[in-house]
């Protein structure tokens, strides 16, 4: 499928393109994710101060702790929910249709995940951080941190869109995937640190946590902010290794269906 | 043949049909059963998923603003139990936007029976069920309450359930006024729900203005909390000011969205 | 109800505010986000007619001329701009709740049961929201069971219904009060013949029987002709005509002559006589009688070929109509 991609890029690359058509058309959902963001950081930028008068732990500022509220949900809104189109689609029988063209499924739909992606990380950028400037009266620390939060968090997301993916892919055979997309998504947020970062966790959870994806996709771009310092290597190796892992399942779990679906005919 | 004789009616006729209005909508509820008790579980779930948030934060900060672990668990589980409660039995009001739009009210209004009850009894959101019995759980747990709270939880539980669904109500008819307004009034619902999850001393003057009036977070779960925590005449009197207020508020903007709705400005959705 | 009309309409008048569409481009599509154009549609233009109880009318005209908002007009849903109409001496806006005691409405597009129950569940609410003594409901609804034979559907969930089968059941709903007055709105859409048979015959029935007035809108003219006994066509919002179904198909003054036999390639090339179907075994003329009567054509063919049957008609409704409609465009 890899060795595919390269030549078809123009095919792949029109599908991206899609989706900022798609997304011009849809406003509203971002006005609404907009307003999403003032409330939750205009809830959390009170109650980090409160806490910081009695003192918050691992000498974390209130400050810190929004702007890294605005990091873990600017990464999580911009993931876009291609396991729930594809649940969708596949729930519509539309797949088969799309199994016809001659562009493989799963690169279609991995590459317009990322457009859509790249997009929705651009456009919300702005509102997330100039929100979190606004409700926490202050910049980050070290401004370049942002820098590095939105290369980690590129790749974080990249490999987060990857496994929801293969979440799309049980489709198939789930006829209702919204507990397993509850499941995921309740895992990420605890694991991943949406709220707090993961030192807060209890020990055994933050070592269990450890054998999982979820604290790449969120808590350690934003750690960068509170002044964690990740090596380079070892991000990208974590994420680069999850990827393999979420692209790996995606393949299997399609030449699965692949092939029930040709048995059984659809 | 005339028509059937009009003596021998019920008595008190809208009683008997919101009671049998409850019936169906919970019969309807039950009907998909394969989905129900998996729905219930998973919002239960989903609701101590975002209290363990709380949870972790108060193993490392003791109090927040005069607040402990407890009073927060009461906090949440009231509002978890108002809202459980709201839309299992009136869930109609989630859809509330979509039937104005979509001309699902004609078929109400043709028939001779108050029409926001009608709507607003005619779907009930299983998961809702969840909510209660979390929250029931919350407050269990939450070490605020004893058995003689009991009386008072009902009441602040109620309360809430009233709140939450006449705001919902007054959110959701601005559809009556202007179209596509779903994503803005279920925006200022999501809000209310998030705000009602946070203790009020986080907030500020102009912020704790917002929470008794625009999105009154403070009347569906301050307040009733208040109750279950410190009962007493103040917050008793305080706990019916909310349903009070928020409905006779909700009934006329309904009242005046149906007539405006029967101007019928909101041509084009079928044809004449 | 004593003499006076079911259903009285004088000068209804409805327009609507619809927004205007802006013209393609960025700059009038940003003038039209801040000040909307508006431009007004005159949906029914001056109708009055009046009903009386017991009477079957069919309302019938194409898409936009005015017919469901009228309907909406009758059964209290919409205000009129002006004018004035009566049901069951009561008028719809104004006093909507009283009416809609007496009078039952079906939506073909909409449903009034509630989909994941069985119907049953829907018509034990109904009996609530009509306030219908027990014994009364029970012996209505059994005789309602009946007629529509519904015996079996009744246990059954909406959703798993056939079209047809859920059309049945909706009737059957807004008959359960027995209204003295029940609106159509397009009964038959969707349905497939053998449904549309069942229900026209079941809706001409049960009006016989309860002696109840029915207003229909309905795209389908074969629904007008098998159920109702008077017709209004409606055109841009005004009454086109209004007569009894039979004198309209009289206006065109045409016949149809089918013909069984061995026809033999058979040709009638008498003026005003024209070919509506042909098959090996069976034509259909349609003869414009003012030009040729009937008889010199029957005459013709039966000397030309081996006529084994033949029959005379008048033409479908549908024919009728459309005639109508071309005649109004070209005056």
């Amino acid at each position: 499928m890899i060795t595919r991609f390269f030549p078809r890029s123009a095919k792949y690359a029109a599908w991206s393109w899609l989706s900022l058509r798609e997304l011009r058309a849809a406003p509203a959902e971002l006005y609404g994710t907009a307003l999403f963001f003032a409330t939750i950081l205009l809830v959390f930028s009170s109650l980090w101060r409160k806490a910081a008068e009695v003192g918050l732990p691992l000498g974390l500022g209130s400050a810190e702790l929004v702007w890294y509220l605005a990091a873990t949900e600017w990464l999580l809104m911009s993931t876009p929910n291609v396991h729930l189109d594809m649940a969708e689609e596949i729930r519509r029988g539309d797949v088969a249709y799309a199994l016809l063209r001659p562009v493989s499924y799963l690169s279609a739909h991995c590459a317009r995940a990322v457009g859509q992606l790249v997009l929705r990380l651009t456009l919300l950028a702005p509102v997330a951080f100039g929100l979190a400037a606004l409700f926490a009266q202050a910049l980050p620390a070290r401004p370049a941190a942002l820098l590095q939060l939105a290369g980690y968090g590129l790749g974080a997301c990249c490999m987060a869109t990857l496994f929801r993916v293969a979440l799309g892919l049980t489709a198939f055979w789930l006829h209702d995937i919204s507990p397993l997309h509850w499941i995921w998504q309740k895992l990420s947020f605890v694991l991943g640190g949406l709220m707090l970062p993961l030192p807060f966790l209890p020990e055994a959870l933050q070592r269990f946590a450890a054998f999982t994806p979820f604290p790449n996709m969120l808590y350690v771009p934003a750690s960068v902010l509170t002044g964690a310092a990740p090596s380079v290597t070892r991000v990208l190796a974590q994420q680069l290794l999850w990827s393999g892992v979420a692209l790996v399942t995606s393949v299997w779990l399609f030449s699965r269906a692949r092939r029930a679906m040709e048995l059984n005919g659809g | 043949m005339a028509n059937l004789s009009l003596t021998h009616r019920p008595r008190f006729p809208t009683l008997a049909f919101l009671r049998a209005l409850i019936r169906t909508n919970l019969r309807a509820a039950f009907a998909l059963r394969a989905a129900f008790w998996l729905q219930v579980v998973l919002m239960a779930l989903n609701n101590w998923v975002f209290f363990s948030f709380w949870w972790l934060l108060f193993r490392k900060v003791p109090t927040l603003g005069g607040w402990q672990l407890g009073d927060v668990a009461v906090l949440f589980g009231v509002s978890a139990c108002g809202f459980g409660l709201g839309v299992f039995f009136a869930g109609g009001v989630r859809k509330l936007g979509r039937s104005i739009e979509s001309g699902e009210l004609d078929a109400l209004l043709t028939q001779p029976k108050p029409t926001l009850l009608y709507t607003l009894g005619s779907h009930s959101i299983v998961p809702g069920l969840g909510d209660i019995a979390s929250g029931l759980i919350l407050i269990v747990l939450s070490g605020k309450a004893s058995l003689s709270s009991v009386p008072f939880i009902a009441l602040a539980i109620v309360s809430s359930a009233l709140v939450y669904i006449a705001s919902g109500t007054l959110f959701f008819s601005a559809q009556f006024w202007f179209r596509q307004t779903d994503t803005v009034a279920t925006k200022m619902w999501e809000a209310l729900i998030t705000f009602s999850l946070y203790p009020e001393p986080l907030f500020g003057g102009g912020l704790r203005l917002l929470l008794f009036t625009l999105i009154p977070a403070g009347f569906v779960s301050y307040i009733p909390a208040a109750l279950v925590r410190e009962p007493s005449a103040t917050a008793l009197l305080s706990v019916a000011v909310g349903p009070l207020l928020y409905w006779s508020l909700a009934a006329y903007v309904f009242r005046r969205g149906l007539m405006r709705y029967s101007s019928g400005n909101r041509f084009g959705s079928f044809g004449s | 109800m004593s003499s006076a009309a079911a259903i009285l309409v004088d000068q209804l008048k409805k327009s609507f505010r619809v927004r205007t569409s802006p013209a393609r481009g960025v700059r009038s599509r940003l003038r039209n986000l801040f000040s909307p154009a508006f431009h007004t549609q005159q949906a029914v233009n001056g109708i009055s007619f009046s009903i009386q109880p017991g009477e079957r009318v069919a309302f019938i005209g194409p898409n936009g001329a005015g017919k469901s908002t009228t309907l909406k007009m009758l059964t209290g849903i919409l205000r009129p701009d002006s004018g004035r109409a009566e049901v069951c001496g009561l008028s719809p806006w104004a006093q909507r709740e009283r009416l809609a005691y007496r009078m039952g409405a079906v939506f073909g597009q909409r449903s009034q049961l509630w989909y994941h129950l069985p119907t049953q569940d829907s018509f034990d609410l109904l009996s609530h929201v009509y306030e219908l003594p027990r014994a009364l409901y029970q012996q209505r609804l059994q005789a309602l069971s009946n007629s529509f034979e519904l015996e079996e559907l009744r246990r059954k969930p909406v959703r798993s219904l056939s079209l047809g089968e859920r059309m049945r059941c909706e009737i059957a709903a807004s008959l359960l009060h027995a209204p003295e007055i029940l609106f159509l709105d397009e009964p038959s859409i969707g349905l497939d013949a053998s449904a549309k048979h069942t229900i026209r015959q079941l809706l001409r029935d049960r009006s016989s029987n309860d002696g109840a007035t029915l207003l229909l809108t309905s795209h389908d003219t074969a629904d007008i002709e098998s159920v109702c006994d008077r017709v209004i066509v409606i055109h841009h919002g005004s009454v086109l005509l209004d007569e009894p179904v039979r004198s309209l198909k009289q206006r065109l003054n045409t016949k149809r002559l089918t013909l069984h036999g061995d026809l033999n390639d058979l040709s009638v090339a008498l003026p005003g006589v024209s070919v509506i179907e042909r098959a090996p075994l069976q034509l259909t003329l349609e003869i414009a009688t003012q030009v040729t009567p009937v008889a010199r054509v029957v005459e013709h063919v039966l000397s030309r070929a081996n006529i084994e049957d033949l029959s005379v008609e008048d033409p479908p409704l549908e024919a009728v109509v459309r005639a109508l409609y071309e005649q109004e465009k070209a005056s």
